[in-house]
């Protein structure tokens, strides 16, 4: 579904924030990219879902190279930042339906989706209200409606945890096992090791901007846990 | 460094994009090519004050006042000043985006207070130095005063944009709480802000277009000029007769004024500032809503729409964007109710009403390009910009909705001070066409000209939307470029020929096609580059 290869971006200066860094993530993969703050994490991840242009390498989603086909791969991908910054003057349903609007998903079941995905977010009753009232978490929660109701089949998240409530987090993960027994793949960041131990079948671990190790998750850790490998190779 | 300081030079640091450029290693050349053309725009429109203050002082000298022409300038620096920062109140002292890290610091709150309010200062005060400093070297060649006008005019000098400011920050104060009651606050504040603002406009222009004979015979009622000025604005009275009489106690009153309603105002506001800025900020979140059917559209008319929701929810970038629209709506209807004889005495030229239709298209056109929606609509997108680039659309489209903001506001407009001014000056055919011809490809240019400059000079870290409203260079730049291109082709067909304005539409369309073309291609590449 997503095949990293070789990918190389460099800070204006010459300094390299990710420096030839190849992955795959197969259909029905969780894939939990680990790393320190700054370690390049955020970088790759605005290059998968291509916002951000890169020096070299490819990237290619489905198939087709982000640089050549990015509307196409945007199409098939759902992208929610560490930080939601959705638009205020809005209302939550008017940020939905206008999400509704781009992805052209048909109007019966656009109602359907984000019904079944509000309610199940619990916040319905908060859609007519404007963004700017909402909390961290609420944004948080209307973004990863806004990312299901075009049924991605590769969801790309930053840091996904951060500022949701212990029943959302947990409703995120039986989403992301639902995702990926359907055939769809997730790429995601995260700082919390005990939650990439439970949730993912795939591990990366990269230390500034070089991928240390990446494979299965048993490959990766070994008989030891995850947190101890973390932090041996990250000290090395 | 004290705390006032420290925090004017975070407000510094955070919202010009200097401290940026020191740390990053971003491509500079085109922001400098930016800076080029606005330091030679300022310097421009320096000497137009010259000159014109030049001329009007020669008439008044047989006289001795040239004083007055100092009056008149120190007068519309301060309606500027005021007229442009009520709309900004919201946003600079309440609201703002680090409303809560500030108070959460150990400082007091009078000492942020002044910090807000110095920063309007600051905003004004160059803009009141490229009036008054030119005004003030012309008296000093014409009127050759004693050396005792050079300290009092340089001490009243940076004391004329206060009193202004804090006028428009208690009626913008006043706004924004008006507006904080209702359940759609942005609209309302666009609402309350526009009526103020037409209403201040009706009266300004209402006193002006009265005072038309005034001003054509001014050397010979100069002093009429002085009494009118005086009784719209008093503190006029005391900065004449301080610079021009070196009175000492209009001196110290004026400074006493100026200084003074800072001080109270910041006292008084600091014993409010936290339940003002609660009632302002806090939003009204009703938590009923009920799943109903939802209104379907295609990707192009859902960015389009989502840019319209964007330009509404901004009172700032509304007032700023539309104040030549509103403007020239008044302008139209004036005109079309007293006629070319509305225009006094100049109405007695020969062939007057000739020039006039004939300058007439460049005029509208005029009111439209002093203000591009396009201009910031790039680095409005601040920390929202994941979105729009992380959507599959063609990033053209993104770029055409937001062009589209621009002609939605403005052909309208056109299209009705067209017909009003075809209505009142019965221009003859050619003119006719040109009155709407001319102003919409100066309204294309303006958006795309705008655009093309915000993208390249984008800034998404602002703090406050007035920084990239109103402050940025490329709003500064599209605003001065589209001015020139209206101003110099008017003063060519009035001395030329009125050939010239129809040169003025071709070169403008020509120039239309170019800068499209360049954004389809050149410009959407920049976008995707961010």
């Amino acid at each position: 579904m997503l095949k990293i290869k070789h990918f190389t971006k460099s800070y204006k200066g010459g300094t390299k924030a990710v420096d030839d860094l190849s992955l795959t993530v197969e259909d029905g993969d969780i894939y939990g990219f680990i790393g320190h703050n700054g370690a390049g994490k955020t970088t790759t991840i605005k290059a998968v879902v291509g916002i951000m242009d890169f020096d070299s390498g490819e990237i290619e989603i489905d198939g087709m190279s982000i640089k050549e086909h990015p509307i196409e791969c945007k199409r098939i991908t759902a992208y929610i930042p560490d930080n939601p910054d959705l638009y205020d003057s809005m209302t939550g349903i008017q940020y939905l339906n206008f999400i509704g609007d781009i992805f052209t998903i048909p109007k019966a079941e656009r109602e359907a989706l984000i019904k079944q995905y509000a309610d199940l977010f619990e916040i319905t009753a908060n859609l007519g209200d404007l963004i700017s009232s909402y909390s961290h978490g609420m944004k948080q929660k209307l973004a990863l409606i806004s990312a299901l109701i075009h049924k991605p089949k590769l969801l790309v998240l930053d840091e996904p945890f951060v500022g949701l409530d212990p029943k959302a987090a947990h409703t995120v993960k039986q989403l992301m096992h639902e995702m990926c027994e359907n055939g769809s793949a997730i790429f995601f960041s995260t700082h919390v090791l005990e939650v990439a131990e439970k949730l993912c079948n795939k591990i990366a671990i990269i230390k500034g901007g070089k991928l240390l190790r990446a494979g299965n998750l048993e490959e990766v850790k070994g008989d030891e846990s995850l947190e101890d490998v973390f932090l041996e190779l990250i000290d090395e | 460094m004290n705390n006032l300081g420290l925090l004017l030079k975070t407000y510094m640091r955070t919202s010009f994009g200097f401290n940026k450029a020191r740390y990053t290693h971003e491509k500079r050349s085109k922001s400098t090519g930016m800076t080029v053309l606005l330091v030679f725009c300022y310097i421009m429109i320096i000497f137009a004050v010259f000159g014109m203050s030049m001329g009007m002082m020669a008439s008044l000298q047989p006289l001795g006042a040239e004083y007055i022409v100092l009056n008149i300038m120190m007068m519309a620096a301060s309606v500027m000043v005021l007229f442009t920062t009520i709309y900004k109140v919201n946003g600079t002292l309440f609201g703002f985006r680090d409303y809560d890290l500030q108070m959460a610091l150990p400082i007091k709150t009078s000492t942020l207070i002044a910090s807000r309010v110095l920063i309007l200062y600051f905003l004004n005060i160059l803009f009141v130095l490229g009036v008054m400093v030119p005004a003030g070297v012309a008296y000093a060649i014409i009127a050759q005063p004693a050396a005792a006008f050079y300290p009092f005019f340089i001490i009243t000098l940076f004391a004329i944009p206060m009193l202004p400011i804090i006028i428009a920050t208690v009626i913008g104060t006043l706004i924004a709480m008006a507006a904080s009651r209702f359940k759609r606050k942005n609209g309302m504040s666009v609402i309350l802000t526009v009526v103020a603002f037409v209403a201040f406009m009706v009266v300004w222009l209402g006193f002006w277009t009265n005072s038309g004979d005034i001003m054509m015979n001014f050397a010979d009622v100069g002093g009429m000029v002085n009494n009118v000025l005086t009784s719209i604005y008093p503190m006029t009275a005391l900065y004449g007769n301080a610079v021009g009489g070196f009175d000492i106690l209009a001196l110290v009153l004026f400074l006493v004024i100026s200084f003074g309603a800072f001080a109270v105002f910041t006292a008084v506001v600091a014993k409010l500032f936290k339940k003002l800025n609660t009632s302002i900020t806090t939003t009204r979140a009703a938590a009923n809503y009920k799943m109903t059917e939802l209104k379907e559209t295609s990707p192009k008319k859902a960015l389009f729409k989502k840019e319209m929701k964007r330009y509404f929810s901004s009172s700032q970038y509304v007032l700023n964007t539309a104040v030549g629209p509103l403007l020239l709506v008044v302008v139209s209807v004036i005109l079309l109710v007293s006629g070319v004889d509305g225009f006094g005495v100049y109405s007695d030229i020969p062939g007057f009403a000739h020039l006039l239709s004939a300058a007439a298209p460049l005029g509208i056109a005029f009111f439209i390009v002093i203000a591009s929606t396009t201009a910031s609509a790039i680095s409005l997108e601040g920390k929202n910009l994941w979105i729009v680039k992380s959507l599959p659309v063609d990033t053209r489209l993104i770029l055409k909705a937001k062009l589209n903001v621009a002609l939605t506001i403005y052909i309208p407009t056109v299209i009705v001070c067209g017909t009003l001014f075809n209505l009142a000056l019965s221009p003859d055919p050619l003119f006719i066409v040109l009155m709407y011809a001319l102003p919409l490809a100066y309204s294309y240019f303006s958006a795309l000209f705008g655009l093309k400059s915000n993208l390249g000079s984008p800034n998404f870290d602002w703090t406050n939307e007035v920084t990239v409203v109103k402050q940025s260079k490329p709003v500064l730049v599209t605003m001065l470029v589209g001015m020139l291109l209206s101003i110099v082709p008017a003063i060519l067909a009035v001395f030329v020929g009125t050939w010239v304005v129809l040169v003025a539409f071709v070169l403008v369309t020509i120039l239309d096609i170019v800068l499209y073309r360049d954004l389809m291609t050149r410009g959407v590449a920049q976008f995707e580059s961010f």
